[in-house]
């Protein structure tokens, strides 16, 4: 049974484990990562310079409508926590500034960042304890929270779906009556032309 | 034994990443992001050009000591997957040298799966089937997720295209019909000068 339990903790954390990369982020240069998020999500994070340290580098995060969330100044580890509003396209933006260069002169620095939102962002082995939850009863609470997740994902595409649609249809329609409206004026234009200027050698007495 | 087995397998398809992330490529470079890859790890990279000019990037792949596994000229969008040699720092670049002008935003997804974590958890054999049943329909659960994930990004792109050209139609007709009036009339005029011209000779 303890190995059972010691199995479920290790899988937790194996489970929840996102991978973290690392960008290069050059003098006076700033970098952004964007992202999806759905609104009222959990979004988590970490960040740290790799060594050598180099540059001083900032972390911005801007909202879908460009409000700054947060913004930490020369950074070095740390971690970051908040929750979305609304819905849309997130930014994490690392800027590098000259002046407080560490030490060396050399002209780029590795920035290496993790971020996780959503279902995967919240602590399993916290919500465990509080609410008095065996191993298993975890792994299945976490699918619960996954298969919520999914479902208003779906809702949400639906929703999208529908506004393509119809943006498809009135486009297919602007194409048909814009062309008819164009063959319109093309023959109207040139009975125009042919009765105007027969009009006009009659007037200048020519015909 | 047979569950050890299973267990084995069932991890080994773990997805460890199901966010894929978007980045900018200004014309003329190249953006590069690095991960710490373990041996004998099963690496998919999955990505998708989500706007900019001719919707096409060049993506490459090298390993630690510098060897390029994948490279790809002018992608739209594209799978790969391949298996790790050895431990160290991947490189997984997107380059924009075609373009000039236009920067492109590029949406992609580094999954690994498999990898030497799993030793520990398979020597627990106490798995009875109810377990084993809960974290292998977990695992699908986060693959779905996944794919849907992938499917919105497309959505989006679909979306840009299509009100791209709602609105070209639009325009694009408007400026027809002013240039078929325009040239009408500018005919018109033309034919009467030269007539007037005529007339004074």
């Amino acid at each position: 049974m303890k190995i059972c339990l010691l199995f479920f903790v290790l899988a937790t954390l194996f489970f929840s484990a996102t991978n973290s990369f690392q960008i290069e982020i050059k003098e006076r240069q700033e970098k952004c990562i964007s992202e999806e998020i759905e609104h009222d999500s959990l979004v988590t994070g970490s960040y740290s310079l790799v060594e050598p340290k180099q540059l001083a580098v900032d972390l911005i995060i801007y909202d879908s409508k460009h409000h700054t969330i947060l913004h930490k100044h020369t950074i070095e580890d740390g971690k970051f926590a908040f929750r979305t509003d609304i819905h849309g396209d997130y930014k994490f933006c690392f800027t590098s500034h000259r002046q407080q260069a560490f030490q060396g002169s050399a002209s780029s620095q590795r920035v290496e960042f993790d971020f996780k939102m959503g279902s995967e962002a919240r602590d399993y082995s916290d919500i465990a304890t509080k609410e008095h939850l065996n191993p298993l009863e975890t792994e299945i609470r976490k699918m619960q929270d996954l298969v919520l997740e999914i479902h208003e994902e779906i809702l949400y595409s639906k929703n999208r779906e529908e506004a393509m649609r119809n943006t498809n249809e009135s486009t297919n329609s602007r194409v048909l009556w814009f062309s008819i409206l164009s063959i319109i004026v093309l023959i109207v234009t040139g009975i125009f032309q042919a009765y105007y200027l027969k009009d006009y050698f009659k007037k200048k007495k020519i015909l | 034994m047979k569950l050890l087995v299973f267990s084995l397998i069932l991890f080994s398809f773990f997805v460890s990443n199901i966010n894929s992330i978007t980045i900018t490529v200004p014309p003329n470079s190249k953006e590069c992001v690095f991960e710490k890859i373990d041996k004998r790890t099963s690496v998919t990279l999955l990505y998708q050009v989500v706007s900019g000019g001719g919707m096409d990037i060049n993506p490459e792949i090298s390993e630690p000591d510098g060897r390029v596994v994948y490279r790809r000229d002018r992608e739209q969008e594209g799978k790969f997957t391949f298996l790790s040699r050895s431990v160290g720092m991947y490189k997984f670049c997107f380059g924009n040298e075609m373009s000039h002008v236009t920067s492109k935003q590029v949406n992609f997804n580094i999954q690994l799966s498999g990898g030497h974590s799993n030793s520990e958890i398979a020597k627990k054999e106490h798995l009875t089937p109810l377990e084993n049943g809960v974290l292998e329909l977990q695992e699908q659960l986060r693959s779905i997720l996944s794919e849907q994930r992938y499917l919105k990004v497309r959505e989006h792109i679909h979306r840009n295209t299509t009100e791209s050209t709602n609105s070209r139609v639009l325009w694009w007709n408007f400026l027809q019909t002013f240039l078929l009036i325009a040239i009408s009339a500018t005919q018109i005029i033309y034919v009467r000068r030269i007539f007037e011209r005529r007339r004074r000779i």
